[in-house]
């Protein structure tokens, strides 16, 4: 082999080896079908990853604020202890978003048709459909999981901003700063669990959601094959 | 069309599909760092005694929340406006392949139907992200200047309040008429 012929068979991408046949075809589309589902899964991991990115940063700033006692601004630290609370909270919910309504809803639309493929082709590997019945239940989805993971981080930092503010009370502060730092936060921890609440309401219900009959017959309706 | 070459195609139009999320996903993550960084400096300004040149500390407090959401605009647009487009591109053609060849799996045709009752795809969802993370650093903004000796009786707060509610209001306004509905693209790219 020159270098020439090297230089080419380096540069131009590798293209999976496919049998021209029906059961080739699908084969090799039902592996691209699997490599496109865990690129969507390693980007919801790193949105995991960015949340707790997110959790070490304020568990540092509500532990800098509770130990400084003395800083450049006379700025009551009560406030600033529900704002740093408030603005996690906030974020930490945008993260949530992304993860569970966009990038987790393009996932099941993929493992959806993985599904219809199997069906499609019986005598190929399975390993969505035993995945859809060993994890698809009518009352759970593993979006619920998701939700679970960001609503239990979100519930921890609005207890920790709770403790944080329990610790800071002191007899000079009036009453007035007390009351709106405490239910600032008080706001968003009951927010959290409605939040969590009405993702467990939902867990069941999303895999299930009602497909148009053109894709849902995709496999049956006609002998779609070469 | 071979089946052979239809299914390279499509392999193709899923590479590129992949390639725009993992760029798009990047340019988040930047954003999610400005914002971390910029609650670095700030808290820095907040609680150590520097003291820059003649002005107060709230002040350049206020500012800097600013200037980022300057740069994470930039991010938007990018993201949004540039990267979102060239996705719709490829994710266009992918649709029109599984269309014209039944055999192929509908992967795409149901990652439009599971995005939007409305079809309006995702780019709607994905500004939200962006507009929270203005929301926050308007936040910041606001209750820095709020902070500031300057503006010590409650109309001026108020007042101060009022006029970041009302540019993240605009912001919004403005961000939704730029970033268009990805139903609407996707139609624009069919009919040409």
């Amino acid at each position: 082999m020159t270098s020439e012929d090297e230089f080419l068979s380096s540069s131009i991408p590798q293209l999976p080896i496919v049998e021209n046949s029906k059961e080739g075809l699908a084969s090799a589309l039902h592996s691209k079908g699997r490599d496109y589902i865990n690129h969507f899964s390693k980007i919801k991991l790193r949105y995991k990853k960015l949340t707790i990115t997110w959790v070490t940063a304020i568990s540092i700033a509500l532990a800098y604020t509770m130990s400084s006692e003395e800083h450049s601004v006379h700025v009551n630290k009560l406030y600033l202890i529900s704002l740093i609370t408030a603005l996690a909270l906030i974020g930490i919910k945008l993260l949530w978003y992304l993860d569970v309504n966009v990038y987790h809803k393009q996932m099941s639309a993929l493992f959806k048709g993985l599904t219809l493929l199997e069906e499609r082709y019986p005598e190929m590997i399975q390993p969505y459909l035993k995945m859809a019945k060993a994890l698809h239940k009518k009352y759970f989805d593993p979006i619920l999981i998701d939700s679970l993971y960001y609503g239990v981080i979100s519930i921890f930092i609005a207890l920790m901003g709770t403790v944080a503010l329990y610790l800071k009370f002191r007899a000079h502060h009036p009453l007035s700063s007390i009351l709106l730092s405490l239910s600032i936060i008080m706001f968003f921890l009951i927010f959290e669990f409605l939040t969590l609440g009405y993702a467990i309401h939902l867990g069941g219900s999303r895999f299930d959601r009602e497909v148009p009959s053109e894709i849902q017959n995709w496999p049956k309706n006609k002998d779609t094959s070469k | 069309m071979d089946d052979l070459l239809v299914f390279d195609e499509y392999c193709q139009l899923i590479d590129g599909i992949q390639y725009f999320h993992d760029e798009q996903t990047e340019l988040r993550f930047l954003t999610s760092k400005i914002l971390l960084g910029t609650f670095t400096i700030v808290g820095a300004i907040f609680f150590t005694q520097i003291q820059v040149a003649h002005v107060q500390n709230l002040i350049i407090a206020a500012v800097i929340p600013i200037l980022s959401i300057g740069v994470i605009t930039v991010n938007l647009a990018q993201d949004l406006i540039v990267k979102e487009r060239l996705r719709l591109a490829c994710l266009s053609e992918a649709l029109k392949l599984e269309k014209k060849n039944e055999w192929l799996p509908p992967f795409h045709r149901l990652m439009i139907h599971h995005q939007s009752k409305k079809y309006h795809g995702s780019g709607h969802k994905k500004l939200a992200y962006y507009l929270g993370c203005i929301l926050i650093l308007s936040i910041l903004s606001a209750v820095a200047l709020a902070f500031t000796p300057i503006f010590s009786n409650w109309i001026s707060i108020a007042s101060i309040f009022l006029s970041y509610t009302i540019f993240v209001i605009f912001y919004i306004i403005i961000a939704h008429k730029l970033v268009r509905k990805g139903h609407d693209i996707l139609k624009e790219l069919d009919d040409e």
